[in-house]
C-alpha cells in the first residue's frame, strides 16, 4: 500500500476541515479520502512511483470545480484531473497528494453534436466508446478518429494531450482538431477559448466552431498535463463518414525499409492512416505473447487507409497507393500489399482489433505492466532509430515493440517502442531498457508526449535554456501556488 | 478428433486457422485422418513450412525447400488469395504457372490436397462474419 507523502499541505486547514468543505461542496456522496477508495487512483500500468491522493471527488458541473479551484488556490492544495487513468505516464498519479477529480464518473456528457459545421461539444469524461456509439446511432454520417487504445479511454485528454488517432495522417495531431476549450483557471475564472469566446455567460451551443484567428490561447493548455488550469468543456472537430473506405496491409521485409514506405505513401495526400508495428506484434495479437521472428518473417506490418465519397474517388486513391508500392519496390524494397479484410480471414480475427477502433488490444492488456516511450519524430531519423531500438530490445531480451505512425501526410511520424512487463517482477530490467531507449531517441531528436516527470528530466537536459524559462514563467504566472498537477514536467 | 497445433510463425498460424475452420466437421476428419502425409508450402518472398499430417494430428514445421516431402507446392501471396477468394481456379493457376507443385503426378495426394486444403480455405473466406470473438465464444 502506498501513502500519502508528508508535506505541509495541511498545515493552513486540517484534512478533516477539507473534508468538510469538499462535501459541502460536491456532496458527501461524491467524496472520499477512504484509503480503500484512494488506492486505484495512486498508481497506473506505467513504471511510475505510485502516491496516494489525499481525497477524491466526482464534480456534475463546472461551478462546483470553481469553488473547489479558488479553495484549492488559496489553501496550496494539489488538484489532479482524472478520467479514466489509462494513459501511459503516470499523469494523474498524484505525486504531491492532494484532491483527484474524477470526471469520468458524471462529467461525460456528450453536450452537443453540430452537424453543419461539425464538431462535438464534450465534458472531460466522455470516452472513445461513448462517442462512437453516440455518432455511430444519431450521425451516422459523421465519424471521429479514433486512437490504438481501448473504448473507455478518455477524448478529451487524448485531445489536449496531443494524442494522435486513425486520421492522422490526414490531420496530424489530435491537439489541433479541437475547436474550443472551456478552462477554469487558478484564480476560480471560468475561461472560454475559441469562437465560444462571445458572450458574457454561457456560450451559444452552436459557438463552438473555430480556434482562430484571436490569439491562440489553446496553447496554454494544450500538452500542459493539467498544469495550467482544469478543463471542464472541449469541442472538437468531427468529418464526413465516407461511404468507401478500405485498408491495405503492407507487408514489409527489412527494418530500416518501412521508414521510406511510410514516408512515401504519406506523401500521396490520399491515406487517412498509416500506422505500422513490428511484426511480433501481430504474433502478440494471436496470444503469444513472447513471440520470436523467424528467418524469412518480414520485420513489419503497415495498413493503409484509404476512402471516398464517390467510389471513382476511391478507386483512384486505391490505384494510386498501388502505384506507389509499385515504385518502391522498384526502388528495391520487398514489400507485399494486400486487402487486410481478405487477409484476417485466412491469417486471424484476432489482428482485427487493429483495424475496428477504439478496441482492447490483447497485447497492451497481457500483463500488469504497460509502458512506453511515446515521441513525435522526425521521419528522416527513422531509418537510424528502428534497427537501434530494436536491437535494445533484444540485448533485453524483450520481444520488439516498435509502434509508428505518419502525421500530417508525413510532416512528421510517431516513434513509439512499447514495453509490456509483470509489475513487480520485470520492473528494474524494463526501466533499465526504457532509459536507453529514451536516451538513444532523444538524442536524434524525438520529443516524447504524455511524458512522466523522469522523462521530463532528461529533457531539460537538452532543451534550449530559453524554452525553459518561458515554460516556467508562464507556469508561475497561470499558478503561482502550483496546485495544478505539481510534479508534472518537473514543476 | 483432430488435433491441429497452434501456430508460432506467420505462415503456420495461417495454416492453423485455416484447417481449424473445419476440424469438426466430420468430412474433414474423414480426409485427414491417418492420411501420414508430409505436405511442404512455400509461399514467395517468405519461407517453405511443411504442414505434417501425422494419424489425428497436424502439426507445422519451418522448413527447407529441399526437404523430403510428399508434395510441394509453390505460389505467392496474391494466388494464395486470388484461390481463397475464387478469383481464380487450381487447374488455371497450374496452367498459368502462378501454382508450382512437384509431385504433380501423384494424383491422390494432389486432389486430396486440394480437398483439404484449398476447401479449407474457401470456406474460411466466405465465412461473412468478420468478429473473431463471435465465431470463437469459449476465447478469453
Amino acid at each position: 500500500m502506498t501513502e500519502t507523502k508528508k508535506g505541509n499541505l495541511y498545515e493552513r486547514i486540517s484534512k478533516e476541515d477539507v473534508l468538510k468543505i469538499l462535501e459541502g461542496i460536491f456532496g458527501s456522496k461524491n467524496v472520499t479520502d477512504k484509503s480503500v477508495d484512494l488506492y486505484p487512483y495512486s498508481y497506473d500500468m506505467t513504471e511510475c512511483q505510485p502516491h496516494m491522493p489525499d481525497f477524491v471527488v466526482i464534480p456534475e458541473n463546472s461551478a462546483q470545480l470553481i469553488e473547489l479551484v479558488k479553495f484549492c488556490n488559496k489553501n496550496s492544495i494539489p488538484i489532479v484531473p482524472y478520467i479514466s487513468g489509462n494513459n501511459v505516464g503516470g499523469l494523474t498519479i498524484p505525486e504531491h497528494g492532494g484532491i483527484v477529480v474524477d470526471f469520468g464518473k458524471k462529467m461525460n456528457k456528450i453536450l452537443h453534436i453540430n452537424e453543419n459545421m461539425m464538431y462535438a461539444l464534450l465534458e472531460p469524461g466522455v470516452t472513445f466508446g461513448e462517442l462512437k456509439k453516440h455518432l455511430d446511432e444519431k450521425y451516422p454520417h459523421l465519424k471521429y478518429s479514433y486512437p490504438f487504445a481501448p473504448p473507455y479511454a478518455g477524448v478529451v485528454g487524448n485531445v489536449i494531450l496531443s494524442g494522435m488517432n486513425n486520421l492522422s495522417c490526414k490531420l496530424g495531431s489530435m491537439g489541433d482538431s479541437i475547436n474550443g476549450l472551456e478552462v477554469i483557471t487558478a484564480d476560480g475564472e471560468l475561461v472560454r477559448i475559441g469562437s465560444c469566446f462571445y458572450g458574457k455567460d454561457e456560450a451559444d451551443k452552436d459557438s463552438w466552431w473555430s480556434r482562430y484567428p484571436m490569439p491562440d490561447l489553446m496553447g496554454l493548455f494544450i500538452n500542459w498535463q493539467g498544469m495550467s488550469g482544469l478543463v471542464t468543456k472541449c469541442a472538437v472537430q468531427l468529418w464526413p463518414n465516407p461511404p468507401f473506405q478500405k485498408t491495405y496491409l503492407g507487408i514489409v521485409f527489412g527494418l530500416p525499409d518501412i521508414a521510406p514506405v511510410m514516408r512515401e505513401v504519406g506523401r500521396t495526400e490520399i491515406v487517412d492512416d498509416i500506422s505500422a508495428v513490428s511484426i511480433e506484434v501481430v504474433k502478440m495479437t494471436i496470444e503469444l505473447p513472447e513471440p520470436k521472428k523467424i528467418p524469412g518473417e518480414p520485420d513489419f506490418a503497415a495498413l493503409f487507409s484509404i476512402s471516398g465519397r464517390t467510389e471513382n474517388l476511391f478507386r483512384a486513391k486505391e490505384e494510386y497507393l498501388k502505384l506507389t508500392i509499385e515504385n518502391l519496390k522498384k526502388q528495391g524494397i520487398k514489400i507485399l500489399l494486400v486487402d487486410v479484410d481478405e487477409f484476417s480471414k485466412l491469417f486471424s480475427l484476432r489482428v482485427r482489433c487493429h483495424l475496428d477502433l477504439p478496441a482492447v488490444i490483447l497485447s497492451l492488456v497481457e500483463y500488469s505492466g504497460l509502458t512506453w516511450f511515446g515521441s513525435y519524430a522526425p521521419t528522416h531519423k527513422l531509418e537510424d532509430l528502428i534497427p537501434k531500438v530494436n536491437d535494445l530490445f533484444l540485448k533485453y531480451n524483450v520481444p520488439p515493440f516498435i509502434y509508428m505512425k505518419i502525421m500530417k501526410h508525413s510532416h512528421y511520424g510517431i516513434f513509439r517502442p512499447i514495453l509490456r512487463y509483470n509489475k513487480f517482477k520485470d520492473e528494474d530490467k524494463i526501466h533499465n531498457l526504457l532509459n536507453e531507449i529514451a536516451d538513444l531517441c532523444i538524442a536524434e531528436g524525438c520529443i516524447p508526449y504524455k511524458t512522466p516527470a523522469w522523462m521530463t528530466e532528461k529533457m531539460r537536459e537538452v532543451i534550449n535554456p530559453g524554452w525553459l524559462k518561458l515554460f516556467d514563467k508562464i507556469k508561475n504566472c497561470l499558478d503561482k501556488n502550483n496546485i495544478f498537477n505539481p510534479g508534472r514536467w518537473n514543476t | 478428433m483432430i488435433s491441429i497445433q497452434k501456430g508460432e510463425d506467420l505462415l503456420s498460424i495461417s495454416l492453423s486457422t485455416i484447417l481449424s475452420y473445419r476440424k469438426d466437421e466430420p468430412e474433414f476428419e474423414k480426409l485427414v485422418l491417418d492420411w501420414n502425409k508430409k505436405i511442404l508450402i512455400e509461399i514467395v518472398d517468405f519461407y517453405p513450412i511443411e504442414t505434417i499430417f501425422d494419424h489425428d494430428e497436424i502439426r507445422f514445421k519451418v522448413s527447407d525447400i529441399d526437404n523430403k516431402v510428399d508434395l510441394k507446392v509453390s505460389m505467392n501471396i496474391y494466388t494464395l488469395l486470388d484461390l481463397a477468394y475464387g478469383r481464380v481456379g487450381p487447374i488455371k493457376a497450374v496452367f498459368q504457372r502462378k501454382i508450382r507443385i512437384k509431385g504433380l503426378f501423384k494424383f491422390g495426394i494432389l486432389l486430396k490436397f486440394i480437398k483439404i486444403f484449398l476447401k479449407s480455405m474457401q470456406m474460411v473466406a466466405s465465412e461473412p462474419n468478420n468478429n473473431y470473438y463471435e465465431l470463437n465464444k469459449q476465447t478469453r
